[in-house]
């Protein structure tokens, strides 16, 4: 029994070593390349590079604001950070990802979607496991440590064994490692400002308007804007445009808010309802200069 | 709980632990593994155990009485009320509302429009496999071919036994009863095996059975639309998914017996080498098919009489057994059809041994490939929704005229389809090895498992694992 034991746990000691070893490699290739949004940004730019503007949010941000065109037009300089299928906290990392590797920007716009306008129980989003390679700094581990629930905490686990996370996602971070290896500048569905669009499709559903009166009450976000005063950027709320959807905001904590909600009314103008095509994307951005300007 | 989940990382060193190191005697470790094993179950609906439980008094009460009886008849009556509750509860939670459907389908075809409510039952998790091994117990002390035990904890723990309670092997009571009355001492070598077969199991099912599987019901649910390249990909790929899900967790279920010193039969060897239907039947679901050999088909007049009914009775039986639905039963009655001719001809025997592989011989591969083909073609029926479909599915792959390839329409899916063919590959290379040597299992050196945990590790669907096919069944 004893022997059996000895070489069982022989054996796993090898084992975990390995696929640790493994995991560990394929996060730092990652951390050195440009294939996420988090790697993309500390290896794409210089350090202390100055913005004048980065965009934050979900799907919605990465579709809506088209960096390029704002540059183009305003010779200014911006990039989007906008990562799909995340929430608040996951833009709340990505900020502080961004003033901790030494950035600096004018305008800090959150892309802020209305299921985060009110206060609620928060937690990790869908795509969190991009900030992976970067899990052994300490504001990645607090917040995976302050954010995510259940019994089995892969994401706060992973700082200790990357395994867990590597083996998790495998097909997001040890299969791209590897494409990184001969490709370190490849992007995973992002152009060189972080910039994304759907395929040119026209929304067909036809729905009636709707209009609602809300607040924006999220504390959350006032630890934002505390954030953006303490680096010198000015926090401004993008809410971006919604098919047949009026949302009128009355109360926002003092922060500035771009209400864009009902800005365009005709199905060519959305891919589908809560997110533009092509058209509706150069018009909302278009929308939008004035502010940054 | 399920075999590659967090809950059971945690069970089975603690049982094991306790098992060896402070319930030392029979009796103790016997009372250990029936609290653990009502605990595994009890851990996906605590409400079944009842069924268990109650199966399991019946059973033991009815054996020691027809042990006790010396009158035929009467032994008789106890044994057809085993049989009556066993299969009667069988038939109340998975068959009631397909023949209540069946029953209303027949009537309007009649033209007589009747209406009918169906019962809204939950399926207990592996109700078809300790049903079968409690009624070889009863059959078996009837047939006088084992002595009804005394040994109340014993016996329930045999029924319950955790490893193979919810997905087999379906045990044989003059088996694995007996190795609970004896004494068992901890031995290093049946130990290793045992680990050995964990991890072969688990590379079985997390890679290979998990993966494919993520593809399989991206084409079946889309068949329709899907190109005759996806449509047989797809058919390709629920051959494997099916036999690494069910024999993934034979392997599993024998690993961890093999811990407790418990020794399981084998379930499956090597079924997708064999060179025609007759073999894999020996190959595939080996504790099912001989049982059905055992309790139906000898008795029903083996191959003395009938002998072709009977055959046609086992495989239909087969089929129902799975489900209740029409496509498990056509599975079913496709494998009799493809088995009948050889058993009429006599040469259902032919490949019983597999020292007659010619290692550079075209034939036996050429009838391999043409046996996985009939066995792949089967398949589509067990896996489609229904009749219907499965005979539209089929048709398909030879007559189709559209051009969408869902298996091709991303990265993601493309490189689960490159995971699932080199993992198939691999899985096919260490059979072909061991099929060739004559083994009835795989026993993989040290540096081989450490390959196949490192492939566990990042070949391996996590993110969308899911559960054991055969858990439905």
């Amino acid at each position: 029994m004893r022997k059996f034991l000895l070489n069982i746990i022989k054996y796993s000691l090898i084992a975990l070593l390995l696929v640790n070893a493994i995991s560990f490699l394929s996060l730092y290739l990652l951390s050195k390349s440009e294939f996420y949004k988090p790697s993309y940004l500390v290896n794409h730019f210089n350090k202390q590079t100055k913005f004048d503007y980065i965009v934050l949010g979900s799907s919605r941000g990465l579709t809506t604001i088209n960096t390029n065109q704002i540059d183009e037009a305003l010779g200014t300089k911006g990039v989007n950070l906008s990562i799909d299928d995340t929430g608040l906290p996951t833009h709340s990392l990505m900020l502080t990802h961004f003033f901790e590797n030494d950035f600096k920007t004018k305008k800090v716009i959150l892309t802020l979607d209305s299921a985060f306008f009110k206060n609620k129980k928060m937690g990790v989003s869908d795509n969190d496991y991009r900030f992976l390679p970067f899990v052994t700094n300490d504001y990645v581990r607090s917040y995976f440590t302050e954010y995510e629930n259940g019994m089995f905490k892969k994401y706060s686990l992973s700082g200790f064994f990357p395994f867990i996370g590597v083996s998790y996602y495998n097909l997001e971070l040890f299969f791209p490692s590897l494409v990184t290896i001969f490709s370190p500048q490849r992007h995973n569905r992002f152009d060189d400002n972080g910039n994304y669009r759907y395929p040119d499709k026209k929304l067909n559903s036809i729905k009636k308007l709707g209009i609602e009166n809300t607040n924006i009450s999220n504390l959350k976000l006032l630890e934002l804007k505390r954030m953006c005063t303490s680096n010198d950027a000015e926090l401004i709320i993008y809410v971006a445009p919604i098919y047949n959807t009026q949302l009128n905001i009355n109360k926002s904590l003092g922060i500035e808010v771009i209400n864009h909600t009902s800005l365009l009314k005709s199905t060519d103008n959305f891919y589908d309802v809560i997110h533009v095509n092509k058209k509706g994307r150069e018009i909302a951005t278009d929308a939008l200069m004035k502010y940054i300007n | 709980m399920i075999f590659n989940s967090i809950e059971f990382v945690l069970f089975l060193p603690l049982v094991f632990l306790l098992y060896w190191f402070v319930f030392k005697n029979r009796s103790q470790q016997n009372i250990l593994l029936l609290v653990a094993s009502y605990f595994f179950y009890g851990w996906w609906d605590w409400r079944f155990l009842l069924l268990i439980l109650f199966s399991s008094i019946l059973d033991f009460v009815i054996a020691k009485k027809i042990q006790s009886n010396t009158n035929n008849k009467t032994r008789k009556v106890l044994l057809l009320s085993s049989l009556c509750f066993n299969l009667g509860v069988l038939f109340y939670f998975k068959y009631c509302n397909f023949f209540i459907e069946s029953f209303t389908n027949a009537f309007t075809f009649f033209g007589q429009e009747i209406t009918s409510n169906h019962i809204d039952v939950i399926l207990p998790v592996g109700i078809s496999f300790y049903t079968f091994q409690t009624l070889s117990y009863t059959i078996d002390v009837y047939k006088r071919k084992l002595s009804a035990t005394k040994d109340v904890v014993s016996f329930f723990a045999f029924v319950s036994f955790f490893p193979q309670l919810v997905a087999g092997p379906i045990e044989r009571a003059t088996n694995l009863l007996p190795q609970f009355l004896k004494e068992r001492k901890f031995q290093r070598t049946l130990a290793i095996l045992g680990v050995k077969l964990i991890i072969w199991g688990m590379f079985k099912k997390i890679v290979i059975a998990d993966n494919t599987g993520i593809l399989v019901d991206l084409v079946y649910d889309n068949f329709e639309t899907q190109n005759q390249l996806a449509l047989l990909i797809a058919a390709v790929l629920f051959s494997f998914q099916i036999y690494c899900d069910f024999s993934g967790y034979s392997d599993i279920a024998i690993g961890v017996s093999r811990l407790f010193g418990f020794n399981l039969m084998t379930n499956f060897s090597f079924p997708y080498f064999s060179r025609d239907i007759a073999e894999f039947w020996r190959r595939w679901h080996i504790s099912l098919s001989t049982w059905f050999r055992d309790y139906v088909y000898i008795p029903l007049g083996g191959s003395k009489v009938f002998k072709i009914r009977n055959v046609f009775i086992v495989f239909l039986l087969s089929g129902f057994w799975h489900g209740a639905n029409m496509t498990f039963i056509f599975w079913g009655l496709i494998h009799a059809i493809l088995f009948i001719p050889l058993f009429i001809t006599g040469r259902y025997l032919k490949n019983k041994h597999s020292e007659n592989i010619d290692k550079i011989n075209i034939k036996p591969i050429l009838s391999t490939i043409l046996t996985f083909s009939m066995v792949t073609l089967a398949w589509v029926f067990f896996r489609a929704e229904n009749i219907t479909e499965a005979f539209l599915f089929v048709e398909r792959i030879f007559i189709n005229d559209f051009n969408e390839n869902v298996l091709f329409s991303s990265n993601k899916y493309l490189l689960i389809l490159l995971i699932s063919v080199f993992s198939i590959l691999t899985l096919l290379f260490i059979e072909a090895l061991f099929y060739m040597k004559n083994k009835m299992e795989v026993t993989l050196s040290g540096k081989w498992l450490l390959f196949l945990i490192v492939m566990i590790a990042f070949f391996g669907a996590f993110k969308n694992h899911s559960e054991f096919i055969y858990f439905q069944f």
